[in-house]
């Protein structure tokens, strides 16, 4: 049976489908505000009239390639081509900045595959059992992840922590604004009814990124023409560099599956997740957010390990987690299969033709991209002043073509303007964004689990799991805080000097 | 920063934040569910209003050492920017997305690109940039952008 599953795929159609599937998900995840489920949503109709390996091996190449391509113009550009990329901007723009674009993208390009390939593995190997955890989570855990996650603001402030917080507050603030998730009722909608449904991602992404950005780069320095130098060589990773990165590489895969795994978490929070893993366990923190290969490993393995990780609840319990698979589950129905506990044995062959598929969509965005590298890097060698016009075009198009809406349009410029004159005063916009993102998450799963307990909050203390996450939280804090002391006490004793 | 600057802009997010806060806490009438919608943003407003509050002490007790020549004046090619990408965005509806765009990019292009200007080849870019883009995502990716004012069917 797994033969077969496997030989299904290595059909030439099979091939070329997953191949076009992957190339047009780069395409699609590289320009901000396209993203995978659009590529998927544009091709799901397509996939119905095919074989169902066929159909599944096409989704499956747009999935992996979608989230891969949004590394691509966050490391060139400063710009997340998806928001499962944002913490690739920390350190993979700076990176390119020093004329380590290439190396940056090499680096990115070998932990996708990597993050892809070990959640394949899991995939494969231990999904019913992962899936069985994941159903334990309720809305205590979920809340305790969020607020675990909230801690990365602080390290994340920049030169004051004050402002920092300040900066993660509004951009929960910002999350609030629309329909409440309990109670339906609007807040700070000031009548709009544009603002009704809320600030969705893509427009924020884009206003802090984009706008924000090139408001800013065209105000500190004129166009000289003047092109920036870039490293190129292999993955950009020697075995040494590799082996200390091993550890990183696996947490960060570990946590892109189990975020995958749980529904409602995308591939955004597992690469935060990791990114914040990744920078609380270094022996150099200060160097995260400054281009240090550490950020882009975490964040990519993440990423693209959540896509597996998403995959494991959709076979195993017919559970679709996020809007991809929700696709996916989609496409398997047209065609007459029902994901769930008996997938295995009543479609044994197409469930080992996902596998292979999976796998063969990450082989594909591995030398797609890598090989691509040489022509991404050449975007950099396109004149400031032509790149920065055309890249408020597209992210204008790419804003609209979200929800069809010109309100969002209007929306991603007074983001871009109000984070500008932030950052003019000194705010950070990294806490901004991760407020931004786990604000609904802590919000809903807070509502939820205050619902369940009749008012109490002690089931957060009392069941393991969200214990172990709040604990974490409490050290991580406490870690966090006595830095900042010592650091401080540092400046005043310079000062004395 | 600039004592003056950090003070005043403190000032603003502790009016901004308390105001909405009194106004947040005066509509939060009783209700049945446990937690009320309003509940998290009057928390996330007060907490604003405490670090402010924070924020405004730390700037008065600067003391002139500490004004670090920090500029926060914005300059003349980002207000422009600021200004041409605002008014690309008012119109992108009404203009249509191709002509919208040409214009924003034409414009934009002159903005930025300092001495001798080309504005050939920056004609070429603003048509194509403009037509390619309606191309691709109207026939490529089927999205559909305003047409405006070129819409004549």
């Amino acid at each position: 049976m797994i033969l077969e599953g496997i030989l299904s795929v290595l059909t030439p159609s099979c091939l070329a489908l997953c191949f076009f599937g992957t190339a047009v998900g780069i395409i699609f995840g590289a320009i901000p505000g396209l993203s995978a489920v659009m590529a998927m949503v544009l091709f799901l109709p397509l996939s119905f009239g095919l074989e169902p390996t066929q159909g599944i091996a096409l989704l499956l190449g747009l999935y992996v390639g979608g989230i891969s391509g949004g590394m691509i113009s966050a490391i060139l550009l400063k710009i997340p081509g998806t928001p499962a990329s944002m913490c690739t901007v920390f350190d993979g723009g700076p990176m390119a900045d020093r004329g380590e674009a290439g190396k940056a993208l090499g680096i990115g390009v070998l932990y996708s595959f990597i993050g892809g390939i070990l959640s394949a593995v899991a995939l494969i190997f231990i999904a019913p059992g992962l899936a069985n955890i994941a159903l334990k989570f309720s809305p205590y855990e979920y809340c305790s992840i969020a607020v675990m996650s909230l801690t990365i603001i602080a390290s994340l402030s920049g030169k004051s922590m004050v402002n920092g917080l300040i900066s993660g507050l509004i951009g929960l603030l910002v999350s609030c604004i629309g329909v409440s998730p309990i109670g339906t009722i609007p807040r700070l909608t000031f009548g709009n009814r544009n603002l009704m449904s809320g600030v969705s991602m893509v427009p924020l992404l884009i206003g802090v990124f984009a706008i924000c950005e090139i408001i800013q780069s065209a105000g500190s320095s004129s166009d000289s023409g003047e092109k920036v130098p870039y490293k190129m060589r292999g993955f950009g990773i020697g075995t040494q560099d590799f082996k200390e990165q091993t550890v990183n590489m696996i947490r960060s895969a570990v946590i892109g599956i189990v975020i995958g795994i749980l529904p409602g978490l995308g591939a955004n929070t597992s690469s935060l997740f990791a990114y914040s893993a990744a920078k609380s366990s270094s022996k150099h923190p200060e160097k995260f957010g400054t281009g240090c290969v550490d950020g882009i490993v975490a964040s990519e393995t993440a990423n693209n390990a959540n896509t597996g990780g998403a995959i494991i609840p959709l076979l195993t319990l017919g559970i679709p987690g996020n809007t991809p698979t929700a696709l996916l589950l989609a496409a398997l129905t047209v065609h007459g299969v029902t994901p769930g506990p008996l997938i295995f044995t009543k479609n044994g062959i197409l469930v080992y033709a996902i596998f292979a598929a999976f796998i063969l969509a990450n082989i594909f965005m591995m030398l797609l991209e890598w090989r691509g590298v040489q022509l991404f890097v050449k975007m950099l060698d396109v004149p400031k002043y032509i790149m920065y016009a055309v890249i408020i075009a597209l992210c204008m198009v790419g804003t609209f073509s979200d929800k069809n809406r010109a309100f969002d349009i209007l929306l991603v410029v007074a983001v871009g303007i109000i984070t500008y004159i932030l950052k003019k005063f000194g705010f950070a916009t990294a806490p901004f964004i991760i407020g931004f993102i786990l604000g609904p998450i802590l919000e809903t799963n807070l509502g939820r689990a205050i619902s369940m307990s009749g008012g109490s909050l002690m089931p957060f203390v009392t069941r393991p799991i969200s214990l172990a996450f709040l604990l974490i939280t409490v050290l991580a804090s406490a870690f966090v805080i006595k830095k900042n002391v010592k650091k401080e006490e540092n400046i005043l004793a310079e000062d004395s000097e | 920063m600039l004592k003056r600057q950090q003070i005043l802009s403190s000032i603003v997010l502790l009016l901004g934040s308390g105001a909405f806060c009194l106004y947040n806490l005066a509509q939060m009438e009783a209700t049945e569910l446990s937690i009320h919608p309003l509940f998290l943003p009057t928390v996330i407003l007060a907490l604003i209003f405490l670090l402010s509050l924070i924020r405004l002490i730390g700037g008065l007790r600067m003391s002139p050492s500490d004004n670090v020549p920090h500029s926060i004046s914005i300059s003349k090619r980002s207000l422009l920017t600021m200004l041409l990408i605002v008014v690309y965005a008012l119109l992108f509806k009404r203009l249509g997305f191709v002509l919208d765009t040409f214009v924003y990019l034409m414009l934009q292009m002159v903005l930025l690109k300092d001495g001798k200007r080309n504005y050939l080849l920056m004609l070429l870019i603003a048509v194509i940039g403009s037509a390619g883009v309606y191309a691709l995502f109207v026939y490529g990716f089927n999205v559909m952008l305003p047409a405006g004012i070129l819409e004549w069917t």
